[in-house]
């Protein structure tokens, strides 16, 4: 039999029992502690397990945004014994109900600022839900407007006594997780308490937490990178720093208001720094980790930071929710890693205790020391796959002629290391595209673009599509005017002439999406517009 | 290329506005008052707001220092539209 996984809450109560009376969050203004957090997260717990059925999906929305009450529904509903479900209110609305409903949650925990879109959430939604507004006294008139829901506000949530330390499954679910799905349609990824403690044991380790650390969260919890600032932060004491929405316009004086002593952000960050020049020499100074994560690192941007934050060790880390959070991590050296770093950009490193590589071809077969291939991964940290979607599971995650076990296929192309190398991330798999026959590594030209014009935001698309590839590529570059003719001829010297981007398009900003990554459809769309 | 007035900023802050509402397929606004607020209005995110403030600093030809903005303060139309105007008659 399966022994049962030591649960995600473990860090937080055991650090709650150390340091009670030290920040575990602060969020709108507030310093919550680890006495404080536990206690109400306790009751939202005791709540949920007063009114959930054994019918009921053993899962619990989180309504909330930057706010105590995303941190106390996070943790009640992993107290309850239920895994959470992030939901966010600056996504369209619609997008949100698909994932309520998708998750098939009956209960929901909600922020104060969440309530508004209540209306276009549950219009039309006839099953009985269980809704926790701790922020709310009062529920009244929720109660008259949707009669059928169960409503809970702040008075009548249960009491410390009634809560019961549950029995996890081997398989228990930590969080469900919507990513974007090449259909349009969001999928769920399974993400149990076991993979995520593999992950944090690991991490927490190796980059030396303690009670000390001061960590921001710049991800919204419908980014699983989120989990990294919680739950390595609870497993030590640790204080997680989340920024209003007001404060990210400025990330430098956050860092320097909280004194941060660890940062973690998409790389897109350190070039909208960069770019407003608040990425000042010595900056920083507070900060001891630097980490990043979600999508590549420019060599640029990585020497950059580290200017402006001298005292701390910067990590590039690596890894799809699929196989939670980040499954590998590259730690910098000023004088080994611009020789180690391909197409300019610092390599995703080595991977995480247990984690197992594979990099293979199109058959799924290993490639050679020093060859490019597909990455596949497997260990404690893979995922159990898609929520209710055999089909796309069976497609991800798979297993590999001649091998045992199930692979997760990441999509993501990268150099199998040679002798104890790191591994170097070249691109998407569908980032190589055929121009006019030729293979091209749209990777490569963002590289050269980099290099030539001194800009970090570069994305190249193939454009317009072709009956066999396309027509060329055109590139988009973050920030004012560019020299293009001068630029031009300078790639036109180091790339093929296939490869020379044909339009080039400067915008002030690149198109992100939610996440902070830069927003390849976005910036396609405004290619359709424009023929 | 305008000159960095207040009203000047506000015309150019209103047509940022609008251009993102209607890449979200979202009809302009109607009017932009002093107390409107540019992020808790959900129009803007941190990052669009920072592209706002280069973008207005490549129209008028000058320089923001980001470092003096205080955010609690500068996403509202009103207090945002001097900021702008001073920052960039600084610098121009």
């Amino acid at each position: 039999m399966a022994t049962p996984p030591r649960a995600l809450w473990m860090g937080f109560m055991q650090s709650a029992e150390r340091f009670p009376e030290r920040t575990a969050v602060v969020v709108e203004g507030m310093s919550i502690s680890y006495r404080q957090l536990r206690e109400t997260a306790i009751r939202v717990a005791a709540t949920i397990q007063r009114y959930q059925k054994d019918s009921w999906t053993p899962l619990t929305a989180v309504f909330a945004h930057r706010s105590a009450t995303g941190f106390t529904g996070v943790l009640g509903t992993l107290l309850a014994g239920n895994g959470y479900v992030p939901l966010n209110r600056t996504f369209p609305v619609a997008r949100t109900r698909l994932m309520l409903e998708r998750s098939q949650c009956r209960s929901m925990i909600m922020d104060a600022a969440s309530l508004p879109q209540l209306d276009a959430l549950l219009d039309g939604d006839n099953r009985q839900l269980l809704l926790i507004a701790p922020d709310l006294e009062d529920p009244r008139c929720y109660r008259e407007r949707w009669p059928q829901h169960i409503f809970v506000g702040s008075r009548d949530l249960e009491g410390h006594a009634a809560w019961r330390e549950p029995t996890l499954a081997s398989d228990a679910i930590a969080y469900l997780l919507f990513t974007s799905g090449s259909t349009g349609a969001p999928k769920g990824v399974m993400v149990t308490h076991r993979n995520v403690t593999s992950f944090v044991d690991y991490v927490a380790d190796r980059l030396e937490f303690t009670e000390r650390d001061i960590v921001s969260q710049m991800f919204d919890l419908t980014f699983d990178l989120s989990a990294f600032d919680i739950f390595v932060s609870w497993e030590r004491g640790a204080c997680v720093c989340c920024p209003s929405q007001k404060t990210l316009i400025n990330p430098g004086q956050f860092i320097r208001g909280h004194a941060l002593t660890v940062w973690f952000s998409v790389p897109s960050t350190v070039s909208l720094l960069k770019q407003s020049g608040l990425l000042k020499p010595g900056g920083f100074p507070s900060l001891r980790l630097s980490l990043f994560c979600g999508e590549p690192l420019p060599v640029s941007c990585a020497e950059a930071w580290l200017r402006a934050a001298p005292n701390s060790i910067l990590e590039n880390l690596y890894g799809p929710t699929e196989l939670t959070i980040a499954c590998t991590s590259y730690r910098w050296h000023p004088e080994r890693s611009p020789g180690e770093s391909e197409l300019d950009i610092v390599p995703i490193g080595f991977p995480h205790r247990g984690m197992n590589v594979l990099v293979a071809d199109e058959s799924l077969n290993e490639v050679n020391p020093g060859a490019e291939g597909e990455l596949l991964m497997n260990g404690p940290q893979m995922s159990l796959g898609y929520w209710r979607d055999s089909e796309r599971t069976s497609s991800a995650f798979v297993v590999p002629p001649g091998r045992k076990d199930i692979f997760y296929r990441t999509g993501d192309r990268v150099r199998r290391p040679t002798g104890d190398g790191p591994l170097t991330h070249l691109g998407r798999i569908d980032s190589q595209v055929k121009i006019l026959g030729h293979r091209v590594e749209l990777g490569e030209v963002e590289a050269v673009v980099r290099q030539t014009s001194g800009r970090d935001g570069v994305v190249a698309i193939g454009w317009p599509a072709t009956s066999s590839g396309y027509g060329g590529i055109e590139v988009f570059v973050e920030g004012q005017s560019l020299d293009v003719n001068r630029l031009r001829s300078a790639i036109a010297s180091r790339l093929p002439d296939y490869m020379v981007p044909r339009r080039w398009h400067v915008l002030s900003r690149l198109p992100r999406n939610v996440n902070g990554k830069f927003d390849r459809k976005a910036l396609l769309a405004i290619l359709g517009d424009g023929q | 290329m305008n000159s960095p007035t207040p009203d000047n900023v506000r015309v150019f802050v209103a047509d940022f506005l609008n251009r993102k509402l209607k890449d979200r397929g979202q009809g302009p606004l109607s009017e932009v008052p002093d107390d409107y607020d540019v992020l808790l209005s959900g129009v803007l995110d941190s990052l669009a707001f920072v592209e706002m403030m280069m973008a207005a600093g490549e129209h008028f030809a000058g320089e923001i220092d980001f470092e003096s903005l205080d955010p609690e303060k500068m996403t509202v139309v009103g207090p945002l539209c001097i900021f702008v105007s001073e920052q960039l008659r600084k610098r121009q």
